[in-house]
């Protein structure tokens, strides 16, 4: 018996561990960018291997689509079971009434979505009239614990390109009285990472790899956002104690006016906590969105 | 053939709804964690092969799925994974609701693991998992692979 014969198993199992591993330490310029401040570039395996995902993204949009028109479901019941011709229509018509209502309401609750999104996009034109924004809408969301990540609907025909800003209606209040801005009404959710035809990659702020440049308390001082998916929150470190000693929880973090990628001033969130050491602290800030009811985020794509 | 085909459609159906329903759906901020739950079904249906066969394709289309930059991050964890899971086939009764639940409680935290492992050494540093999370995840994922196990076992219809 050869070798192979005899250790089959062990050989093909090594074999798949290795693929794995060439797999993902396969990213050519991984040592050349400091992950923790500017995000890894793109694996260039793994984009071109993304064209396979083609009946994916079909499939997503497919039950996107479906999940808009569950109202159907009690109307083809309907028609499976038989019943004599005037009950049947009768039924039918009052199935069809029903069906019309709860479309209706879809539509009327997409239609008071899409309406508090346009008044705050014209918001924010007020403030600056040089914002385009492209509407989008989350179809997918990242499958894995280990990073931060939504799907949009919109993509390179639409004009999408990477490191677009994606910004959304500020979820939460301001959890103590404060001078509000028109442009806090928005909330920095991410920028765009990669793009296909017809969708987008959005990196969310709280992604392990996300550095977002923000101002912190009155002396304005510069500060690198990063993520942290485990807790969906995002933490600044080593403030130094000049800055940290006026700062309290429930204080607005912005984006700083030196950020390259999105527009100063918007809302990022709110400190949650701040971890007092002696000549530093770490702060941990609650972002001003809510994850699991990211919906429908405007992309800047031109400011 | 078919049997080939049912099982891609398997894989495919699992990523696709991992983001899509259940990427929205948590408890106390666990998710489910169907390619793994599939993978694991699959190892104690069919055998280390097609465990880690599953295993493979699925942490693939799943890191593909994912918007980081790393490929076969999820693989390698489920490769190993549904290796293992495949040594119980024969040896343990893998109908037993019992194993299976336990298979995926330890499957799970070994995943979470090699990836945590994995991309530790990817970024140069020690990354935070939530051990609470982790435990939930694995909690919740013992609870469904015997659902899943019973709908894959139908789907596939194995001889064992």
């Amino acid at each position: 018996m050869s070798i192979f014969s005899k250790y089959k198993g062990i050989i093909i199992f090594v074999g798949f561990c290795v693929a794995s591993l060439i797999l993902s330490w396969s990213n050519p310029n991984r040592e050349d960018e400091n992950p923790s401040f500017s995000g890894l570039p793109g694996n260039p395996i793994k984009d071109t291997l993304s064209v396979f995902l083609v009946p994916n993204q079909i499939f997503e949009r497919i039950i996107s689509a479906i999940s808009d028109k569950i109202g159907d479901i009690g109307y083809f019941f309907v028609r499976v079971f038989r019943k004599p011709i005037q009950m049947e229509e009768f039924e039918s018509l009052r199935s069809s009434i029903e069906t019309l209502n709860l479309q209706l309401n879809e539509e009327r609750s997409k239609n008071r979505r899409l309406e508090r999104l346009w008044k705050f996009s014209n918001t924010l034109t007020e403030v600056n009239p040089s914002f385009r924004f492209i509407p989008a809408r989350v179809i997918a969301v990242e499958p894995t614990d280990w990073f931060r990540y939504i799907t949009i609907n919109k993509g390179r025909n639409h004009g999408i390109n990477v490191d677009m800003a994606v910004i959304t209606q500020a979820m939460y209040p301001p959890p103590k009285p404060m001078d509000f801005t028109k442009l806090m009404t928005g909330v920095v959710v991410g920028k765009v990472r990669s793009v296909q035809s017809n969708s987008a990659k959005v990196q969310l702020i709280t992604d392990q790899l996300s550095a977002v440049a923000v101002t912190i308390g009155p002396l304005r001082d510069l500060a690198i956002l990063k993520g942290q998916p485990e807790n969906e929150m995002c933490i600044i470190d080593e403030i130094p104690s000049t800055t940290h000693d006026i700062l309290s929880a429930g204080d607005a973090i912005v984006v700083d006016e030196r950020s390259s990628i999105f527009p100063p001033g918007i809302l990022v969130g709110w400190i949650s906590s701040i971890n007092r050491e002696t000549q530093f602290c770490h702060i941990k800030v609650r972002p001003a969105f809510k994850f699991s009811r990211l919906n429908d985020v405007l992309v800047i794509s031109d400011q | 053939m078919t049997r080939i085909l049912k099982i891609i459609l398997l894989i495919l159906g699992s990523v696709i709804l991992q983001t899509t329903l259940i990427a929205k759906v948590s408890i106390f901020g666990s998710k489910p964690d169907l390619p793994l739950i599939l993978t694991i079904s699959i190892a104690l249906l069919k055998g280390s092969f097609q465990g880690e066969l599953v295993g493979f394709v699925s942490g693939l289309l799943c890191d593909l799925s994912s918007g980081g930059p790393f490929l076969g991050i999820q693989s390698l964890g489920k490769v190993v994974v549904g290796y293992l899971a495949g040594f119980i086939k024969g040896r343990f009764y893998s109908d037993s609701s019992i194993i299976q639940s336990l298979s995926a409680f330890v499957a799970t935290i070994v995943d979470k693991l090699i990836t945590l492992l994995n991309l530790g050494m990817l970024l140069g540093g020690f990354l935070h998992i939530r051990l609470p999370g982790l435990i939930l995840t694995a909690i919740i994922n013992s609870i469904l692979v015997i659902i899943v196990f019973r709908i894959v076992r139908r789907f596939v219809k194995s001889e064992t």
